[in-house]
Formats: structure tokens, C-alpha cells, sequence
């Protein structure tokens, strides 16, 4: 809110009272004595000086005077006075107007001053609660600039260190912040002492500049650009001050909390994929190492047979160790957050379609019934093959060999819904919701090989999509995997001259 | 050693990559010549003439991209790309770069030596009188004198963009092609021209020539890179 204007000289006031007043006294000369119309201008004089001040209640005594004589006195019509205790009138009148309007400034100016004090009040208490909202340094900064900038009416900046301790210039409508200012804005924080207009220290610049922290954590400086001869407010500042400041320690703890968390939650899980991986890494290269020196150094009594069985499962075995290195990889990326979703409208059975002719020879003797609608989606086609490619795997893993699986796609509004369903055995009751979970490993899946990486994988681009993954299993049994896209905007069209 | 035996320079730095390449190719009836280092490909690309190169990205004394796109300032050989590096952005770059086709390791035995058939008779069409007027893939016949097609004998209509986009894939068959490699055969570079402008064209053109679109034989998508027609 900003302070009220200060009174300035409202002479038309004074002129439109003055010219009331003469007009009322015409009105009622005819009644009443000379002595009331002195009174009628006199009040008219006080509500002047009251409203606006000493300037236009001077104005109005003057023009009162003029009127009275010119009117009222004999002789009327002219500005000459015959008798001599007018002029005592007269000057009574100048002299009430000079106190009245004084006194009335005086008051009204204390008002403003308890005002300002209250909306201060106000504006610290309200501060609170724009701090109260929480956030980290970076949101903290935003809203106390935008607040204190609405409620001071002049601009603030809020300047933070950066990691090597220099404060990180910034810029805001009117305020000016070049290398000088700067500097000075950083002696504050250096000294821990206000610095800048206003102040004791470097004064000749155009902000005033509050540091905020103490000597072990240096928080931030405050900056505030006053115009050019506005009050100081200092003592208001430094408590806004010191509030912001409390609130950017408080983002600074919570962040470091959140941090030592996330870190001890890395460690245990980086132990918990070592452990499993070795053993998934391990099992493969066994095999591997295994087969080929028996093939290398063969018994005596090794047969063909036997040495394209030995092939056969180092064949196996590697393909097993590329997926579980491209799982891996693949994963380390979507959690480094070094995967990027770039969405383009894409037709359903092209990404289902490429994701099939990937694992045309695992296919090979499943039956696959197919049932898309026709629909475009927003994805990406590189993501999301890739979880079609884990959630068909993990279906012709866990169910029967030779067995039917089922792709259905529908359109509905605002979105698509991909099920892939199997004929196996589903998951173990309860379990819908963990297979989801990184490393976690279905009870069903004890034979199998696998790390657990798959549908966490899935679940991590699908999100990334804004969509969502779930699993069931089905009343006759067979797992289903629904994957539930959202669908914005509108799909291309074949131009004019292409329609058939 | 017969000299019609078609010649196999692979640049490669891993010795048991090489012999499993040797190995390989030599049992099917190509003659295989070998690189260790960038240096040592481009002088036995000069020297040696091969038909087929195949080229590891990850080489000690120079990036592989940069050793093809050198090669393809004096060369037309088929440079197939090897790499481990499995991102569709180096397979683009690759692609976009001048190599003809691209494969990432581990690969087996079967995919390698279709790749490398697919090189040799693109080569063969080059130095023959073109692309013969008729072109026969499965089920697909297409006539481009008379601009007829047939699939199983029963005609179909295409538009023209459609049939420019067709007669790219075809003269490419059996070849990865880039997004931006088929915007610009077919629409030749138009600022508006996008992927999903493809994909559009890819759609109604799979609608008219796959028993199911969904599970296509002949327009294979490759995600990320591009199309591939199959044969």
C-alpha cells in the first residue's frame, strides 16, 4: 500500500469554502448580526486549515478578509474600512488560520507517521507468512523481492553468495546494480555492517545495502534503492532484514538435511546393485568362461552335439549379460537425469509395431492378437519402445512358451491406454505395486533370470511421460502391464493435397 | 585367393573384435583386410580399393565420424559403422555423415553379413545402368516408368508424395535413412518439412501396403533414426 499523498495546496478548496461562506451570509445577514458572518467565515477558515493545511487556510482567511470588508463593512462595495476594530478582526482571522493550520499538519502528519508504523508492523508480520511458505533459496529470493517491492513501493533485491563467496549480481526494474554497487554491496556482507545511502559506511551510492547471516554462514545482503530523499527507514529495513535472513538459513539447513539423505539412501542402494549385480554379472560370465574352455580343451568322448549345446548356452548367456548391461546402463541415465523426454506425435501401432520387430525372433512361435485404435501420441519413440521391448520380455519370460500374448490400444479422451497381457501365472497377490520398485524381484521370478531392473526402468520413463504404469493380474489368471499416456494438443493431419 | 572375392577393410582396435570378424567373413567368402588405427584405415582405404568398410567409432588416434566423413570426400565405398556407442544421436550422425548403414555391438554373425549384402549390391546397382525400371520386393512390384504398383497383383494407388517417399526407400533398400536423409530426398529441405510430417506419409503409406500396419514386413521402423525398407 502506498503512503497517502501529502497534502498539497488545495487552493480551489479554499476558494470554493470562501465563496460558500458569502453566499451562506448573504443568506442570513438579514437575521443575524454582522458578528455571526465573522463567525460563519471563521468556521469556514478552521475547516480549511484542519483539511488541508496552513497554505490554503491562509489563502481562505485572506480571501474571508477580502469578502467581509468588501461585502459586509460599511462601506459595502469597497475595500476601504471605516472603523479601526475591523482591522483587529481582520488580523484575528489571519491568526487563527496560521495556528489551526499548523496544528492540524502537526496532526495530521503524526497520524501518517503512526500509520506508516502500523502498516510497517503489518508488512513484518505479513512477511512472515510470505516466509512461512518454505522453499529453497532460490523461491525465498523470488517472493521476498516481489513482496517487499509491493509493500515499500521501491525496489529490493535480495543477494545471495555464490560458492565462492561473491555476491551473484542481479537486476531489477530500477534498480541500478553495476560493479560499484556491487562492491559496496559486498563490503556489507564482508563486514557484517549496513553499508550504502543512508549509512555510515560508503553512503554516496544509490542503495543501502543490510547483510544478513552471521560470521560462519554470511546469508545474503538485502538491497534497497530509496528514492533520492525519502525518509530513512532503517530500523524497519534491518528487521525485514533479519527475517529474510532467518528464513534463508532455515532453506539452508532443510536443503542440507535433504541432501545428507538423498546421499545415504545413494549409498545403500548403490550397495544393494553391487551386490545383485555382481551376482548377475557373475552367473553369465561362468557360464561363459566355462563352455568355451571345454570347447577350447574338449574331453575325448565330446561330440558334436555337445560342443553346439556348449555354444548354445554361451550364446544365451550372452545376450543375458547385454540386457542386463543395457538395463543398467539405461537406468544410471534415467536417475543421473541425463534423459531427456523429447516428445513428437507419434501413430500407436508404429511405436507398438517397432517394438514387435525387435523381438521378431522371440515371437516367433507366440500368437500375438493385436487390437489398436487408431491414435496419435505425444512421446518419445526411442523411451518408450524401450519399455514395451521390458514389458514384452518380461511377458515371454513369464509365461508358458508358446502361449498368446495380447496388445490392446485405446483412445480415450485425453489420453491412451496400452495393455500388454500374458498367460502365465500373474503376480504374486500384493506384489502389483512393488514389481515397480527398483532390484525388487517377483517370488514367481526365483527361476528366472533378471536383476529387477526392467519395470523399474519402465516405470521411470513412463512418469517422465506424465503417464502412468500399473500391473494386474487378470480373474483367469496372466499378468497385465496398462500403461496410460496422456495425450495434449491435437495430432497432425495429412496436408490438403495428400488427402487420398 | 580369387580376385573377385569381394574385399572387407575393417578399422578396428580390439584384436578379438578383429578376429571374430575375420573369422567370420572369411568363412562366408569375403577377403578381409584389417586396421588397427584411423591412420592405418585411411591408408589401406586408398590403397586396398575395398568394397566394403567396416568401422569402429571408437578408435585410439581419431574419431571414427570424422574418419568417414574424410573418406567420403574421396570415396563411394559403403562404409558400414561399428560402435558400441548405442545413442540414436551418434547412429544419426553416423548416418548423416555419409556412412551407408550402422550396427551396434554386441551384433551377431547373421545381421553383420546381411548388412554388408545389402552394401555390395547397392554398389552393383551404382555401377550398373541404374535402378532397373521394375523393382520386385515380397509382394511388392513397382513399376516406375509407368508409376503402377502392385501388391499380391492387386493394384494400389499412392499419392505423389507418397510414391516419392516409396521410390526413396526403395532405391535405398535394406538401408537405415534419417529422418532428415528422407525429409530432404523427398521434400527436398522445405523449412516446415518434420519428422512428424513423416511419420503422417509413413502411416498412410504402411495403411496401403502392410497386411497389418502394426507389424510391418517391408516399412521397418528404426526409433529414434529413421526407416528402413526391408528385403
Amino acid at each position: 500500500m502506498p503512503p497517502p499523498a501529502t497534502p498539497r495546496w488545495t487552493a480551489p478548496a479554499a476558494v470554493v469554502a470562501v465563496v460558500l461562506a458569502t453566499l451562506g451570509s448573504f443568506l442570513v445577514i438579514r437575521w443575524l448580526q454582522l458578528a455571526d458572518v465573522v463567525v460563519l467565515y471563521m468556521f469556514c477558515i478552521t475547516v480549511v486549515a484542519t483539511r488541508s493545511g496552513r497554505g490554503p487556510a491562509m489563502l481562505a482567511a485572506v480571501l474571508s478578509v477580502g469578502c467581509l470588508d468588501f461585502f459586509f463593512i460599511v462601506p459595502k462595495y469597497t475595500f476601504s474600512v471605516e472603523d479601526v476594530r475591523y482591522v483587529g478582526t481582520f488580523s484575528m482571522m489571519l491568526g487563527l488560520a496560521w495556528l489551526v493550520g499548523g496544528m492540524a499538519g502537526r496532526i495530521r502528519d503524526q497520524a501518517r507517521e503512526a500509520e506508516d508504523r502500523e502498516r510497517h508492523t503489518a508488512a513484518l508480520y505479513r512477511l512472515g507468512d510470505v516466509l512461512a511458505q518454505g522453499g529453497d533459496a532460490a523461491a525465498i529470493q523470488e517472493r521476498v523481492e516481489a513482496y517487499l517491492r509491493r509493500e515499500l513501493d521501491l525496489p529490493v533485491l535480495v543477494l545471495l553468495p555464490g560458492a565462492d563467496g561473491a555476491l551473484q549480481a542481479r537486476t531489477a526494474a530500477g534498480a541500478i546494480l553495476n560493479a560499484d554497487e556491487l562492491g559496496v554491496a559486498q563490503w556489507a556482507l564482508d563486514n557484517r555492517s549496513p553499508s550504502g545511502v543512508g549509512t555510515a559506511n560508503l553512503p554516496g551510492t544509490r542503495g543501502l545495502y543490510l547483510p544478513m547471516g552471521n560470521a560462519r554462514h554470511p546469508v545474503g545482503v538485502l538491497a534497497f534503492f530509496p528514492a533520492p530523499g525519502a525518509p530513512a527507514r532503517q530500523p524497519l529495513l534491518e528487521a525485514l532484514a533479519t527475517q529474510v535472513s532467518l528464513a534463508l538459513e532455515r532453506a539452508r539447513l532443510t536443503e542440507e538435511r535433504a541432501e545428507a539423505r538423498i546421499r545415504a539412501e545413494q549409498e545403500h542402494l548403490r550397495s544393494t546393485l553391487l551386490s545383485s549385480v555382481s551376482h548377475d554379472l557373475r552367473t553369465p560370465l561362468g557360464t561363459i568362461t566355462g563352455a568355451t574352455s571345454s570347447l577350447l580343451d574338449p574331453g575325448p568322448e565330446a561330440t558334436t552335439e555337445d560342443q553346439r549345446m556348449l555354444l548354445l548356452s554361451i550364446h544365451q548367456e550372452s545376450m543375458r549379460l547385454e540386457k542386463l548391461v543395457n538395463n543398467l546402463l539405461e537406468l544410471t541415465r534415467l536417475e543421473s537425469g541425463q534423459v531427456q523426454v523429447k516428445k513428437e506425435w507419434v501413430p500407436m501401432e508404429e511405436i507398438v509395431g517397432s517394438a514387435l520387430s525387435r523381438l521378431e525372433s522371440q515371437l516367433e512361435d507366440r500368437p500375438v492378437a493385436l487390437r489398436l485404435e487408431e491414435a496419435w501420441v505425444p512421446l518419445d519413440p526411442v523411451l518408450l519402445e524401450q519399455v514395451l521391448l521390458n514389458v514384452l520380455d518380461n511377458a515371454l519370460k513369464f509365461s508358458p512358451p508358446g502361449s498368446a500374448l495380447e496388445i490392446t490400444g485405446r483412445a480415450e479422451p485425453g489420453r491412451v491406454v496400452l495393455a500388454i497381457t500374458d498367460h502365465g501365472p500373474g503376480f504374486a497377490p500384493g506384489e502389483e505395486e512393488r514389481v515397480f520398485e527398483k532390484l525388487y524381484r517377483g517370488r514367481s521370478s526365483a527361476q528366472a533370470p533378471g536383476a529387477g531392473l526392467g519395470l523399474a526402468i519402465c516405470r521411470g520413463i513412463v512418469q517422465a511421460h506424465g503417464g502412468v504404469i500399473k500391473a494386474e493380474t487378470m480373474a483367469r489368471g496372466g499378468a497385465r502391464v496398462t500403461l496410460a499416456l496422456p495425450v495434449e494438443g491435437t495430432p497432425p493431419e495429412l496436408s490438403g493435397e495428400e488427402a487420398p | 585367393m580369387s580376385q573377385d572375392q569381394p574385399v572387407i577393410l575393417v578399422i578396428e582396435d580390439e584384436p578379438p573384435l578383429r578376429r571374430y570378424l575375420r573369422a567370420t567373413l572369411q568363412s562366408f567368402g569375403y577377403r578381409v583386410e584389417e586396421a588397427g588405427t584411423a591412420a592405418e584405415g585411411k591408408a589401406q582405404a586408398a590403397l586396398l580399393n575395398p568394397d566394403v568398410i567396416l568401422l569402429d567409432l571408437g578408435l585410439p588416434d581419431q574419431d571414427g565420424l570424422a574418419l568417414a566423413r574424410e573418406i567420403r570426400t574421396w570415396s563411394r565405398v559403403p562404409i558400414i559403422v561399428v560402435s558400441a556407442r548405442g545413442k540414436e544421436e551418434d547412429k544419426i550422425q553416423a548416418l548423416d555423415v555419409g556412412a551407408d548403414d550402422y550396427l551396434t555391438k554386441p551384433f551377431g554373425s547373421g545381421e553383420l553379413l546381411a548388412r554388408i549384402r545389402v552394401a555390395l549390391r547397392h554398389t552393383a546397382e551404382a555401377a550398373g545402368a541404374g535402378v532397373d525400371s521394375v523393382v520386385e520386393i515380397g509382394p511388392l512390384r513397382v513399376d516406375f516408368a509407368s508409376r503402377e504398383i502392385t501388391l499380391d497383383g492387386a493394384e494400389v494407388h499412392l499419392s505423389p508424395n507418397e510414391f516419392s517417399l516409396l521410390a526413396v526407400l526403395i532405391r535405398h533398400a535394406g538401408k537405415v535413412l534419417t529422418h532428415r536423409q528422407l525429409l530432404h530426398e523427398v521434400w527436398g529441405g522445405v523449412a516446415s518439412a518434420q519428422p512428424t510430417y513423416l511419420r503422417v506419409y509413413m502411416a498412410s503409406l504402411r495403411k496401403k501396403l502392410e497386411a497389418d500396419p502394426a507389424r510391418p514386413r517391408l516399412l521397418i521402423t528404426e526409433p529414434g533414426v529413421g526407416y528402413r525398407l526391408k528385403c
